[in-house]
């Protein structure tokens, strides 16, 4: 079930009804309604999966609770452990299996001695990358003695399964997201007001924006043989609002749907396109999974605090990981290096205090470097990447491809809106309309938002990039 | 909980205001259209009555001259067909035009892989702005998702992305061909591009969707029903020859089932290796059309002599 589906408009409100009805005189009742409802969300994707996502949640809560009960420093290791193995493990088979064993096979095929091995049909569990995370925060968390450990199943399984939130984040901190299942909700009209503000602000980034750039950048990337320099610049720039506008559109509805139920999530997304450094944007851009590679690899891996080699090591296999966690293709793993490498160049760059230059400049600089890294995220293969790429700087001679006219000046016109909008939340943000203080600015903003949705948005119930992570 | 709901509430009828009255300025701009695709649309659904009727998609749109028709077998002709466009949008246009009348000649173009892929319900959503008033091409439109019967409740959602070609032929008149030139569009330029006589090798074989074997036999059925002459016809494209595809071997086979006459131009000469003639690789321009409708009719001509025409129209003999 999609967030931008009928059926999705028609489980929402059921389950909001339930909850804030025969929910609302037990935290128990509550957190019972919103697992089953949950788990009824994530089966209508493959129900053959909730068997997966029970186990995952189920073992770290035993893990969790032994963790905390056991004193021996060695046991307790080994018991974290053990979650870290089988959480990627699960991770490991479901999504990496196949890259593994074809990158195997190219190598020996490469040096002239093919392998013999058998490559599996792995069905990849709609966002198994999240929850496992999130899953192994909890172990995490206890393990480091930030966190006591739930004594009921049920809220934890809660957590873990969050419809909201389960199939492609925000990844939440057990720490700061779990002790919200252990509290009574109390409807709050202000929350609920707030999360449907933001849910509205989400579906305009996805269908009205995302989606619509994706008809244009779905051509050109899709036959990037018959296109030319020109086209590829047009299309990875529209690639970057796709992927901002999904993304961050996909959080908004999950930070906002969580709020009608009385949850309080992180933020996931800041404005990422106006950072004025790269170390910058990856404080605006996924923010959830950020900070969890922060906290739980690029630290534990020594951060910065050895040399300075050492430090740019730590950083750019932290990158590199990320990117492999995105997706299973080398394409995500040059992504996750390229922007590690950015990040490097950014800190010599400063420790041998080269001349500043303008904000703006710098934060056109960020974008074009963002956007260089996007060719490699969205390219179907590396040989596309390098294609596209060449093709930038050397194949632009005649005009780009535009396509249908009316898709072409809806998507511009899309993302003159957008960042219009973004301006004004980055420099006047006392100005945003949907809070405006009149109460007609704030249903005119609302209503344009809608009217702009319904005759602008497109309606194909396309999935969220994120969805496949 | 009480105000939340209220104000969504106040909302959801605003809302509702909104799109009954964005509603009207829409349908005005449709019925009101001096020329261009939804004039096209409207016209085909609404209006048309000529003998022969041109389905297709954009070849369909660009490759048959009207006028020709018409003066060579003098009989009125319209061209329905439109761009980007396939057997659901054909049958929500025949559902349409059979509503009314019965037109004695059908020439539907279809393209030499129509049949190999899953009907295209998706771009027969150009008709939603039509759903409210042809309740005989709901059925098809319902297709394109699960609740689209739902969503095409509101106005707006039936202009979706509609606006630019609403709005284009109040300004610029005659992009997607004038009144006069009966539902042709004509390209005028020519391609830059020759491959020396070299053609494509034969495309490999693509088994046939069912569902849209379905459809198309449908579509055919319905014409045969009403007693109409059909001639199915494959456009050329250049550079490339087919003649022997899944969906050409349907479509000889359906012929000679049902006696309907098939003119393949895919694999002809004559086109597929003059750049001259086509505007790029899949669609004639001016001359290319010209000489095409001329070949065609010529070919046409004898199936549709009076006699055989008896069945159909007395007044022909």
């Amino acid at each position: 079930m999609l967030f931008n589906s009928i059926d999705f408009a028609i489980f929402l409100p059921i389950v909001f009804a339930l909850f804030w009805t025969i929910g609302r005189h037990s935290v128990k009742t509550q957190n019972w309604l919103l697992l089953l409802a949950s788990y009824f969300f994530y089966g209508c994707w493959d129900w053959r999966f909730l068997s997966l996502l029970a186990f995952s949640s189920a073992f770290d809560y035993f893990v969790g609770a032994a963790l905390y009960k056991e004193h021996n420093n060695r046991k307790r290791k080994l018991l974290f452990w053990s979650s870290v193995a089988v959480n990627l493990t699960l991770l490991g088979f479901f999504k990496y299996y196949n890259f593994f064993a074809d990158s195997l096979i190219n190598a020996f095929s490469f040096f002239g001695h093919p392998l013999n091995m058998t490559t599996l049909q792995v069905l990849l569990p709609v966002g198994i990358s999240f929850y496992t995370f999130q899953s192994m925060s909890y172990a995490f968390d206890i393990y480091r003695r930030e966190l006591e450990p739930v004594k009921d199943i049920v809220p934890f399984m809660t957590f873990v399964a969050f419809f909201p939130h389960m199939v492609a984040g925000p990844i939440q901190r057990a720490s700061f997201f779990l002790p919200q299942f252990l509290k009574h909700k109390v409807f709050s009209y202000e929350l609920a007001a707030k999360g449907l503000k933001l849910m509205l602000f989400g579906f305009f980034m996805k269908v009205a924006i995302a989606d619509r750039v994706a008809l244009y950048v779905n051509a050109v990337y899709g036959n990037v043989d018959m296109h030319t320099g020109w086209s590829y610049l047009m299309a990875t720039l529209f690639f970057a609002f796709q992927i901002y506008g999904d993304f961050a559109g996909y959080s908004l509805i999950a930070i906002g749907c969580a709020l009608l139920f009385g949850f309080h999530m992180s933020p996931n997304f800041n404005r990422p396109y106006f950072s004025g450094s790269f170390r910058e944007f990856w404080s605006r851009w996924h923010m959830s999974l950020s900070t969890w590679f922060k906290d739980y690899l690029y630290i534990p891996l020594g951060g910065n605090r050895g040399s300075k080699g050492r430090t740019y090591a730590n950083l750019f296999s932290t990158f590199v990981i990320s990117g492999l966690w995105h997706g299973a293709n080398w394409t995500f793993v040059i992504w996750g290096a390229i922007h590690g490498a950015f990040q490097i160049v950014e800190r010599v760059a400063q420790e041998l205090k080269f001349p500043r230059i303008p904000r703006p400049l710098n934060i056109l600089v960020v974008f074009a470097g963002v956007c260089l890294a996007w060719v490699f995220f969205r390219a179907a293969t590396v040989q596309d990447a390098f294609q596209v790429i060449g093709g930038m700087f050397t194949n632009l001679h005649g005009s780009p491809y535009i396509g249908d006219i009316g898709i072409f000046a809806f998507s511009v016109t899309g993302v003159l809106v957008l960042l219009l909008i973004e301006f004004f939340q980055e420099y006047y943000p006392d100005t945003t309309l949907l809070n405006h203080r009149w109460a007609p600015v704030r249903y005119a903003t609302m209503l344009t938002m809608l009217v702009w949705i319904i005759t602008l948005g497109v309606f194909d119930g396309s999935q969220f990039i994120y969805f496949q992570f | 909980m009480k105000k939340l709901l209220v104000k969504i509430s106040v909302v959801l009828v605003l809302l509702a205001a909104c799109d009954m009255l964005a509603g009207l300025g829409l349908d005005w701009l449709r019925d009101h259209s001096p020329d261009g695709r939804y004039y096209k649309t409207k016209y085909s659904l609404e209006a048309c009555n000529e003998d022969v009727v041109v389905i297709g998609s954009s070849r369909g749109e660009i490759n048959y001259v009207s006028q020709i028709i018409e003066d060579s077998l003098g009989l009125p002709c319209w061209n329905a067909s439109r761009g980007g466009q396939g057997t659901p949008y054909f049958r929500a246009i025949q559902e349409g035009i059979l509503s009314r009348y019965a037109p004695k000649v059908v020439i539907l173009n279809i393209d030499d892989n129509d049949l190999e892929t899953r009907p295209n319900y998706e771009h027969a959503g150009v008709l939603r702005p039509f759903y409210h008033n042809h309740p005989e091409i709901r059925p098809i439109l319902d297709q394109t998702s699960k609740y689209e019967w739902a969503l095409l409740k509101s106005r707006l959602y039936a202009y979706n992305s509609s606006y630019y070609y609403l709005i284009r032929p109040y300004l610029v008149k005659g992009l997607d061909g004038k009144t006069s030139d009966k539902g042709w569009k004509p390209r005028l330029d020519k391609m830059q591009r020759d491959i020396g006589g070299v053609i494509e090798p034969e495309p490999q074989k693509v088994p046939l969707h069912p569902e849209s074997v379905a459809l198309f036999d449908t579509l055919i059925s319905k014409f045969q029903q009403r007693g109409t002459r059909v001639f199915l016809v494959v456009s050329p494209n250049f550079g490339r020859s087919v003649s022997a595809s899944s969906a050409i071997e349907y479509l000889k086979k359906t012929s000679q089932q049902r006696g309907i006459p098939l003119f393949v131009y895919s694999n002809d000469t004559a086109f597929i290796t003059k750049p001259e003639y086509f505007v790029d690789p899949e669609h004639l321009n001016v001359e290319g059309a010209q000489l095409f409708t001329r070949n065609l009719i010529r070919q046409i001509k004898p199936h549709i002599h009076p006699n055989h025409l008896s069945q159909y129209d007395d007044t022909l003999r």
